[in-house]
């Protein structure tokens, strides 16, 4: 089996270079044979790397300790979920993973272009034109001369921009395939066998790996990383093609989306796993590996939402393009500090010298985009011009420079130790504090703009629409930080924090009902035609505004819960038999301490009852377990979460005197609503990813195409 | 020898599959020419026009835009409109 997954990569490797040759040669010839026979190699490429993940896996159920990867990893004793996870546990495994995902999106892009190419070509059949033409949509516009002129013909043009774009993007695609295969093939291969004897028994799983979120956090997070080397392809393809038009933006907005919510989902994973298994009580540390996840979702964001000047202006073309680079960069920077042990982390897999292999595959994508830029930065010229600071297009740049700011200092506080280290011989790690003092007011800003941005109109604001939109959020704003205050917050960022959430929420509260009134009014809403029913009406119109709306009341949440952390409060202490510890409005009462043994682990547990004002509550269990095939030890942390805090409990060890065992006890408000606003989140990316469902092409508003046509004078007289 | 005997014999199918899919299969698409993509990518953006009046409307009718607001955007709007329908009309 091992033999057989050492020649798919390697056959995987033949067929991603072959695909990226041919591609090359195909398109600089104009051979449509050799263009479809490239982009059949790239979809080849996916089920035989499959055939290599279906070995290793086999490999790892059948416990297989002859391969080095199997024994280093796994162990006869440990669960079949975790058997699978053993699959992204490790260096060459979770590089094989990354190329089995990346294979995975070129085969999804490419059949979607194949699907796309055929629906086109229904679309745009003789018969089916004809048909397009008399619809009303059509008729408003002036008869073009070309046969493709047709409203319907326009609704194709993303799936244009799609097909058109493929044969490139499917090189591009290809040539990263070729980096990682050649890592798989050459630098980190999962089937290598064992130089010595084979071991009974396989050095396990890591213990801090054993747990729910570990099985989906690592995917969840290489399918946002992974995900982003497709806009990438397509931008980058538009770029050198020159393609006309805006549509290819569209295509790279919509896989960026894509990857955007694997990332948000993987992080937010990554930072439960955390609050969960790691035990300190927390959830985000700044650790190098953390950052290095939120780096190329900073820049994703930023250009999630500057995407919408070039779509709507023909604005920020060079800023656009350079954030889906800067995005793939960011990502391959992240998989090179997590794998080469440039930086220390909790999460970084051992020292390796994969890190040459990275360096210069980043100089050379780093290159490669320079170059597409230098040669086509006329293709990227703006149509427009800001003509205003107070417009929705002032907006998004402030929101774009503040993400880019946030991006520049983590970027720093994340190498800063490699620099020193170069500079002064000795690695300084600029800690926590550098990160929360520069990130914290900058977020907070960045709050203030989610809640600015929508109610801005674009071009130029009056002062009287100003005042209309922004007097109702401002008054709650402002009651909500003086509730806070009254309500005994005294850490000023916490209240400010409290206070933008009440103004953002009212401007999103208000987008929404003020939209549905206008649904209501023109008799919309179904036929009950009460609020409900025009607000979905409103939201279904249009998915990717009130979408983002919904991802926008998640971060809300997110930072809600953020906020919350300014009040925790922690204790720690010896818990005999019946012993009591105070925390928040909770007494804890040491009931019991068990033993346990498996095959996997031996553990030990505490029974601490909750008293509230004297009432019990619930009975928790926190425990320490040790794992017999790493011989680590690691604690399971009891957490009972409400709405108002979580009660987070600790089985710190035993007093080295007494024997008795240490609890160190938690006080976390608002901790759930973090994960509340990350489900908000995701369910609102997935609303702003489906289509709208309002019609499309006739000229809005009694404006029509022979009107705008016009000279300007007749059209305003 | 066995193992090894049959690990050839996958490699040889799995290799043969993989040819038989790349040699089959039709040819690729061709584009547009530079003339019709110039035209799409003009209709493209007369219809993104139409998509932003259509919203300058929407949030006029919400309350959300004053009249002063409204009516310059909606000009703005209605002159990229006339610009862009003009060059379809000369290209075309």
């Amino acid at each position: 089996m091992q033999l057989f997954g050492s020649f798919a990569i390697l056959l995987a490797l033949v067929l991603a270079g072959y695909g990226v040759l041919a591609g090359i040669f195909g398109l600089a010839r104009g051979d449509s044979r050799l263009i479809a026979s490239a982009q059949r190699a790239a979809m080849a490429v996916f089920p035989v790397v499959t055939v290599a993940v279906v070995c290793l896996v086999g490999l790892i159920l059948r416990n297989d300790f002859t391969v080095a990867y199997v024994a280093e990893h796994s162990n006869r004793a440990l669960p079949f979920y975790y058997k699978i996870a053993v699959l992204w546990s490790g260096q060459e495994g979770s590089l094989l993973f990354w190329t089995w995902l990346l294979s995975g999106y070129a085969f999804i892009a490419l059949l979607g272009a194949r699907r796309k190419a055929r629906g086109i070509a229904q679309a745009t059949a003789p018969g089916n034109l004809a048909a397009a033409t008399a619809g009303a949509g059509a008729a408003a516009l002036p008869v073009p001369a070309t046969r493709a002129a047709t409203d319907e013909e326009e609704a194709l043009s993303p799936r244009l921009a799609h097909r058109n774009l493929m044969p490139l993007a499917a090189v591009i695609l290809g040539a990263i395939e070729c980096f990682f295969l050649l890592l798989n093939n050459f630098a980190a291969s999962p089937f290598v066998t064992l130089p010595v004897a084979t071991p009974p028994d396989g050095n396990g799983l890591n213990p801090l790996l054993q747990y729910a979120q570990m099985v989906i956090h690592p995917p969840m997070l290489y399918l946002g990383y992974v995900g982003f080397s497709v806009p990438f392809a397509f931008c980058l393809a538009a770029l050198i093609k020159r393609y006309p038009g805006d549509r290819w933006i569209h295509v790279t907005r919509r896989w960026t989306m894509v990857a955007w919510l694997f990332l948000t989902i993987g992080i937010v994973l990554g930072g439960n796993w955390a609050y969960r298994v790691l035990g300190w009580g927390g959830y985000w540390a700044w650790d190098p590996v953390e950052n290095a996840a939120f780096l190329p979702w900073l820049t994703a964001t930023a250009f999630l939402h500057s995407v919408m000047m070039q779509e709507k202006r023909g604005m920020l073309k060079v800023w656009n393009v350079w954030l889906v680079f800067a995005t793939f960069l960011l990502a391959v920077f992240g998989d090179f500090i997590t794998r080469t042990g440039l930086v220390a982390s909790v999460h970084a897999f051992a020292q390796s010298d994969i890190g040459p292999w990275f360096v210069a595959f980043f100089i050379v994508a780093l290159l490669v985009c320079g170059w597409a830029y230098f040669r086509n930065r006329d293709f990227l010229k703006s149509e427009n011009a800001l003509e205003s600071t107070v417009s929705r297009e002032s907006g998004f740049l402030f929101n774009n420079f503040i993400l880019l700011v946030i991006t520049f200092a983590v970027l720093w506080g994340t190498v800063f130790p490699v620099v020193s280290e170069w500079i002064e011989g000795q690695k300084i790690d600029v800690g926590r504090v550098f990160f929360d003092r520069i990130n914290v007011p900058l977020f907070l800003f960045l709050l203030f703009l989610t809640g600015v941005g929508p109610l801005l109109a674009w071009r130029r604001t009056s002062l009287n629409s100003l005042k209309r939109n922004f007097t109702a959020p401002a008054v709650v704003g402002v009651l909500v930080a003086a509730a806070s205050l009254l309500g005994g917050v005294r850490d000023p960022y916490p209240i400010v924090c409290f206070g933008l959430a009440g103004f953002v929420l009212t401007t999103i509260a208000m987008e929404f009902t003020r939209g549905a009134a206008v649904i209501r009014r023109r008799g919309g809403g179904g036929i009950l035609g009460g609020w409900p029913a025009a607000l979905t009406q409103l939201t279904l119109r249009n998915t990717r505004r009130y979408g983002g709306y919904i991802v926008h009341v998640g971060i809300i949440l997110i930072a809600i819960g953020i906020a919350g952390s300014g009040l925790n409060q922690q204790t720690q202490g010896a818990m005999p038999y019946h012993a009591h510890m105070r925390i928040g409005p909770y007494t804890l009462v040491s009931e019991n301490y068990t033993q346990n043994d498996n095959a996997n682990y031996a553990s030990n547990s505490l029974e601490v009852a909750v008293e509230r004002g004297g009432q019990y509550v619930t009975t928790m269990y926190p425990a320490r377990r040790f794992y017999k095939a790493s011989n680590q030890d690691q604690s399971m942390v009891a957490i009972r979460s409400t709405p108002l805090a979580d009660l987070y409990l600790v089985y710190a060890g035993n007093d080295p005197s007494s024997g008795d065992p240490i609890l160190h006890a938690y006080w976390n408000p608002l901790m759930v609503w973090i994960w509340i606003g990350a489900i908000v989140t995701a369910l609102g990316t997935l609303l702003a990813m489906l289509p709208n469902r309002r019609p499309s092409g006739g000229a809005p508003g009694g404006v029509n195409a022979r009107a705008a046509a016009a000279p300007v004078e007749e059209v305003h007289a | 020898m066995g193992t090894g005997l049959v690990a050839a014999f996958a490699c040889v199918f799995l290799t043969v599959m993989v040819a038989y899919f790349l040699l089959t299969g039709g040819e690729a698409q061709l584009e547009d020419s530079p003339r019709e993509a110039e035209l799409r990518a003009l209709r493209e953006r007369k219809r993104t026009i139409y998509d932003n009046l259509r919203d300058l409307h929407f949030e006029f009718l919400a309350g959300k835009l004053g009249e002063e607001d409204y009516r310059r955007g909606r000009g703005a709007l209605e002159q990229e409109a006339a610009q862009v329908t003009r060059k379809m009309e000369g290209r075309a």
